[in-house]
């Protein structure tokens, strides 16, 4: 096993948590926030996939599903790689994801691509480094996905414990 | 020095740990073991549920005593659960129940259970990764990987809820990126 290997079981865990957690949810409890300036369980979603998306795909010097695949368009959001970081509370209030169902095929389109990225990365691709001079020192490919793994989980996590607020202990067996 | 993927593991957790002493910065005991519903699990509840998931897979696949034991963690915390109980299957009024000290005294035991983690890690090669280990319900075994990845996985995901709740009762902004 190597950390390539890691990366993608830890991807595999989110997918699970997304599928388990947002299956049947509605488009209102998708828009539920426990406070005016939270995160919803949909803007949460989307959020992490395209975090996903970009990262992955920018290491893989690929273009994003979001874009390639008219992810957007079923969105409804405009053709740009908007994936949410800095958004205000009122953008957030306002975001609508259209399905519980649009979210895990969006996802699990990320997912596959990101598993092919995956499947055919070296310890040494691990250790190129990045060219981003914003960051000091430079990240590495390992270092990027270090954010991936630790953005993705914990906002499954989040999307999680939201579940259980909204629906009530049970809804997950042990 | 662990090989290739035990530094990527301390790397994940490394980061992992900045995270959770940011959310728990500056929190009261009131914030700490507060509900935002009644089913719902406490920073406190999910604190000591993540750091006693790791002492118990670390305590597992290094064939060691749990921290929480053995540096007295559990007398500190005088919670009057079972010894070895890390918070599986607790009922909602356990949760609701459950109360500690002090906000410090939480990642305290973190950081205990965290440099147990680090000396297990240091002496990881790649090549102990196909290891077999107890499974975790005591079923028969395991790759010690599969251990390695409910490590990471477990705790991110309770660090991003009590990461939530701290932006969910403190407002925005805590969180530099």
């Amino acid at each position: 096993m190597e950390g390539a290997a890691l990366i993608a079981d830890g991807l595999d865990r989110i997918k699970g948590t997304l599928d388990r957690c947002l299956a049947g949810v509605s488009p209102h409890d998708l828009a539920r926030q426990p406070s005016p300036d939270t995160n919803s369980m949909g803007w949460l979603a989307w959020h992490l996939t395209r975090v996903q998306d970009d990262h992955l795909m920018n290491l893989a010097g690929r273009g994003y599903a979001w874009l390639e695949e008219g992810w957007h368009e079923r969105f409804g959001m405009p053709a740009e790689n908007d994936f949410g970081f800095g958004w205000t509370p009122e953008q957030v209030a306002a975001f609508r994801a259209p399905s519980s169902d649009l979210l895990l095929d969006y996802h699990a389109a990320v997912r596959a691509r990101s598993e092919e990225y995956l499947s055919n990365l070296t310890a040494d691709d691990l250790d190129r480094v990045l060219d981003e001079p914003q960051w000091d020192p430079r990240p590495t490919v390992a270092v990027r996905l270090v954010s991936v793994i630790n953005d993705n989980t914990q906002h499954a996590g989040q999307i999680a414990y939201l579940r259980g607020l909204f629906g009530g202990y049970g809804w997950q067996s042990f | 020095m662990g090989g290739h993927v035990a530094e990527f593991v301390r790397q994940v957790l490394e980061r992992n740990d900045s995270f959770l002493s940011g959310a728990l910065d500056g929190l009261s005991l009131d914030d700490v073991h507060r509900q935002p519903g009644p089913d719902s699990n406490s920073i406190a509840w999910l604190v000591w549920h993540l750091a006693r998931v790791q002492d118990n897979h670390i305590s597992a696949i290094a064939d060691k005593q749990h921290v929480w034991l053995t540096e007295g963690w559990v007398d500190r915390f005088a919670l009057g659960l079972e010894p070895l109980d890390r918070g599986r299957g607790h009922t909602s009024e356990q949760v609701a129940a459950l109360r500690v000290p002090s906000v410090d005294l939480l990642l305290d035991f973190y950081r205990a259970v965290r440099a147990a983690t680090d000396i297990f890690l240091d002496g990881l090669a790649d090549d102990d990764l196909t290891r077999q280990v107890p499974a975790i319900m005591g079923d028969g075994t395991v790759p010690l990987s599969e251990r390695l990845q409910h490590v990471i996985f477990d705790g991110i995901h309770h660090t991003g809820q009590v990461a939530y709740l701290r932006g969910l009762y403190k407002g925005r902004g805590w969180l530099s990126i």
